[in-house]
């Protein structure tokens, strides 16, 4: 019962402020739009912002890289079910994490991007509430698909390896 | 039917995080079918305004694969659960590969998890499968790795453990 109690208030609180602060950053990037998805905030267990560090700039042999940092609150909605008692922040929130950072560093001249696969992800460390995740992305691709590979870090170390394929209308 | 208090006793998942409903068949060592049914009651669309569209609905994409990790979760932790993550080992999902999703799920589908066990070696499972809702693919998993580790090598401020 305490556990429904904190997440239905973690998240109502969260997610309210998550609206303020991101629908305009996303907004004016012009990146969001999963397959006819409004401008709001897409749909996910992850309440945290997305700070890009470095935005999305060519980088060497065609890429596109890109920076994003992630706080892992303590109120985030899903740490009273995975696990009650002892809080971790689920693997596939890492992979969501990786998945908003790509949504708010799109390389330029794609639109409308769409996670279509997880073709990999290795979970190399637990990351817990308060942890603040550093992201480094890199995009190759174009023509429609873009592909994500991803480093995420905690302060003590490699988190994980994420590698995520979108489709995107080319603009 | 394998329902919620036999998955309770084997998964330490709770809510908002436990994604299985329903396990429909299970061969113990070797596959399961599972249920979940999605419901736009769950807190992730808690933050959707009267602004949304109707794509905005879809079902968020990880949680799909959480939620048949919990079935292949299940799979390998039937014969020797433990469900009191403080305790014992904890189950981990060390690597996912081949994942993809095939269409949007939306609240009011069921999704129809499929997990079958292809390789174990030592304290590391190895299962595949997918997820289809109406008989249609929604989900295909290549790989996923479990392993288990004790729940005392995960406490935070002691050093990362290396998984597999």
């Amino acid at each position: 019962m305490t556990g429904t109690i904190g997440a239905a208030g973690a998240a109502g609180a969260v997610g309210s402020a998550g609206a303020v602060g991101d629908v305009g950053s996303i907004g004016s990037a012009g990146t969001l739009g999963s397959a006819g998805a409004s401008s709001t905030r897409p749909c996910s267990p992850v309440a945290a912002r997305v700070e890009v560090v470095r935005p999305a700039a060519a980088g060497d042999r065609g890429t596109v890289r890109a920076a994003t940092a992630v706080t892992v609150g303590e109120d985030e909605t899903v740490f009273p079910g995975h696990y009650p008692g002892f809080p971790i922040f689920p693997g596939v929130c890492v992979i969501e994490c990786v998945h908003l950072s790509g949504l708010r560093t799109a390389p330029p001249g794609s639109a409308g991007l769409e996670l279509v696969a997880v073709e990999s992800t290795r979970f190399l460390s637990p990351v817990f509430p308060g942890d603040r995740l550093a992201v480094d992305l890199v995009w190759t691709g174009g023509t429609g698909v873009w592909k994500c590979a991803a480093k995420v870090a905690t302060e003590r170390g490699a988190a994980a390896q994420v590698r995520l394929r979108f489709t995107a209308e080319e603009a | 039917m394998i329902g919620q208090l036999e998955i309770r006793r084997v998964l330490p998942h709770r809510f908002p995080m436990l994604l299985l409903d329903r396990v429909t068949e299970l061969v113990p060592g070797r596959r399961v079918t599972a249920v979940k049914a999605v419901t736009c009651n769950e807190p992730w669309y808690q933050g959707l305004g009267p602004d949304a569209v109707a794509a905005d609905y879809a079902y968020p994409r990880v949680l799909l694969l959480e939620s048949w990790c919990q079935s292949a979760g299940l799979l390998a932790t039937w014969e020797s659960p433990e469900p009191d993550a403080l305790e014992g080992r904890v189950m981990l999902f060390g690597s996912v590969s081949g994942v993809e999703y095939h269409r949007p799920v939306l609240p009011g589908d069921v999704l129809e998890h499929r997990a079958a066990i292809t390789r174990v070696v030592d304290d590391t499972v190895i299962i595949e499968g997918g997820a289809t809702v109406a008989g249609e693919p929604a989900l295909t998993v290549g790989l996923a790795v479990l392993a288990f580790r004790p729940a005392g090598e995960l406490r935070p401020g002691d050093p990362a453990p290396a998984l597999p």
